[in-house]
């Protein structure tokens, strides 16, 4: 439809099309993030625009656990083809394959998060790592950006769902945020460099996880 | 992060007050880099240094925020503690340095958000846990992993969400802490796929454990 392409390349960071979902499913859900377009954090959360959070809700959960989903998957696959790569020894070769492992009991965590909600686990999309999995510098950056995306985006999603969702998400995120300090002390930087985490939107998630040119198909 | 970025974010000028009030001025504001022990600064993102714990309302909240307060001293004390006795040298004393300036953040943040319902600063004595490296290591593997484990535990019962995404902002912070402090001592950074909460009581009886907590 024109509409949509026109909607899709003014809508940078996927917040407009997260802000009309919300309108035309109907129901009372005003986005606690709805007056900063792609900009919540942490601390921004403190300022002041009191916006009511919409109630959790199943379908809301659903909805979130599925974007997370794609994350997982997008790293399972991820940390399956470099543990193969000859290019990837040594303590990334033992971190690869711990995160295979970490990740895949993610996505069948997840999964069945989702079907206990009554929701149906969505198939991934296509992922193509490209070369990046070939040299260690290459795969090892790409790793810091995608666990610290599961952070930030888990984070986010927190005071958005039920309870008993949070309690499971939360089991994940400690998981992925120490992922992110020891891949940052093998790329010999700073392994915790703040004293507070940020937050991501779903748009801003989404936004990141198609940024990263890994996922083909669409989401 | 340009002035001009900020002030796209900043669209109730809360970040830009937040910094009035702890006396940045917005030159210093965006370019201080160093770590400031006992500061609110971390080492890098200025947006993650600042304090982003919202005033507690709930009785409940206030607890578990005073709960929090009492483990953030505890750490912070530690690694002061280690820092001046225990001879760290190189990366542990580097890890030591930033980790402390990490949870003294915390310290003010949560002071901050509980005002005159803040609890006082609990005395402690860390005994032989900051005498050398590997006991510094050892007990710092222990107190991140029992943070991690504590905020877990009480994320579920906060009533205000603001608070909640303040908790998880440490949250996961404190499983970074967890991480590098593991891999200094040699051990796994991250040993299991899911991590499990502990309750309030299961974390007191663990800190009680210690003996570090005095009086």
């Amino acid at each position: 439809m024109h509409d949509e392409l026109t909607l899709a390349r003014m809508d940078r960071d996927g917040a407009l099309e997260e802000a009309v979902d919300r309108v035309t499913r109907g129901g009372a859900f005003k986005a606690l993030f709805a007056g900063a377009a792609g900009a919540a954090t942490g601390a921004a959360l403190l300022g002041g625009a009191p916006a009511a959070l919409a109630a959790p809700s199943r379908r809301n959960d659903i909805k979130v656990l599925q974007l997370a989903l794609v994350l997982e998957h997008l790293g399972a696959t991820f940390y399956a083809e470099a543990a193969a790569q000859k290019a990837i020894t040594g303590e990334a070769k033992t971190f690869a394959k711990t995160l295979r492992g970490h990740e895949r009991q993610h996505v069948a965590f997840v999964e069945k998060a989702i079907r206990g909600l009554g929701g149906t686990p969505a198939k991934p999309p296509r992922f193509d790592f490209g070369t990046v999995t070939h040299s260690r510098s290459r795969f090892l950056k790409a790793s810091a950006s995608l666990e610290e995306l599961c952070v930030e985006a888990l984070n986010g999603a927190g005071p958005l769902v039920t309870k008993a969702t949070l309690k499971g998400a939360a089991q994940l995120v400690s998981v992925e945020a120490r992922h992110v300090a020891w891949v940052r002390d093998l790329r010999g930087q700073d392994p915790v460099p703040a004293a507070f985490d940020p937050a991501a939107t779903a748009a801003q998630t989404k936004s990141r996880a198609k940024k990263s040119g890994f996922i083909k198909t669409s989401f | 992060m340009s002035i001009d970025n900020l002030r796209t974010i900043d669209r109730d000028g809360a970040l830009e007050e937040a910094a009035e009030r702890i006396g940045h001025t917005r030159g210093a504001f965006l370019g201080r880099a160093a770590v400031a022990a006992g500061g609110l600064m971390g080492g890098g993102a200025v947006l993650g240094a600042l304090p982003p714990v919202a005033a507690a309302q709930s009785g409940g909240d206030v607890d578990i925020l005073n709960f929090a307060l009492t483990l953030e001293e505890l750490e912070t004390a530690f690694y002061a503690d280690a820092l001046a006795k225990a001879g760290l040298k190189g990366d542990t004393a580097a890890a030591a340095k930033e980790i402390g300036a990490h949870e003294a953040a915390h310290v003010a943040a949560l002071r901050k958000a509980l005002g005159s319902k803040a609890i006082a600063k609990p005395a402690f004595d860390f005994g032989g846990a900051t005498a050398g490296e590997a006991a510094f290591l050892k007990t710092a593997v222990t107190l991140e992993d029992t943070g991690v484990a504590a905020y877990k535990g009480q994320a579920p019962l906060i009533d205000d969400p603001k608070i909640l995404a303040a908790a998880l902002s440490i949250h996961s912070v404190e499983a970074k802490h967890a991480a590098w402090v593991r891999r200094l001592s040699k051990g796994a950074p991250s040993p299991a796929a899911f991590e499990g909460p502990k309750t309030k009581a299961q974390v007191l009886a663990a800190v009680q454990a210690t003996g570090f907590l005095k009086g």
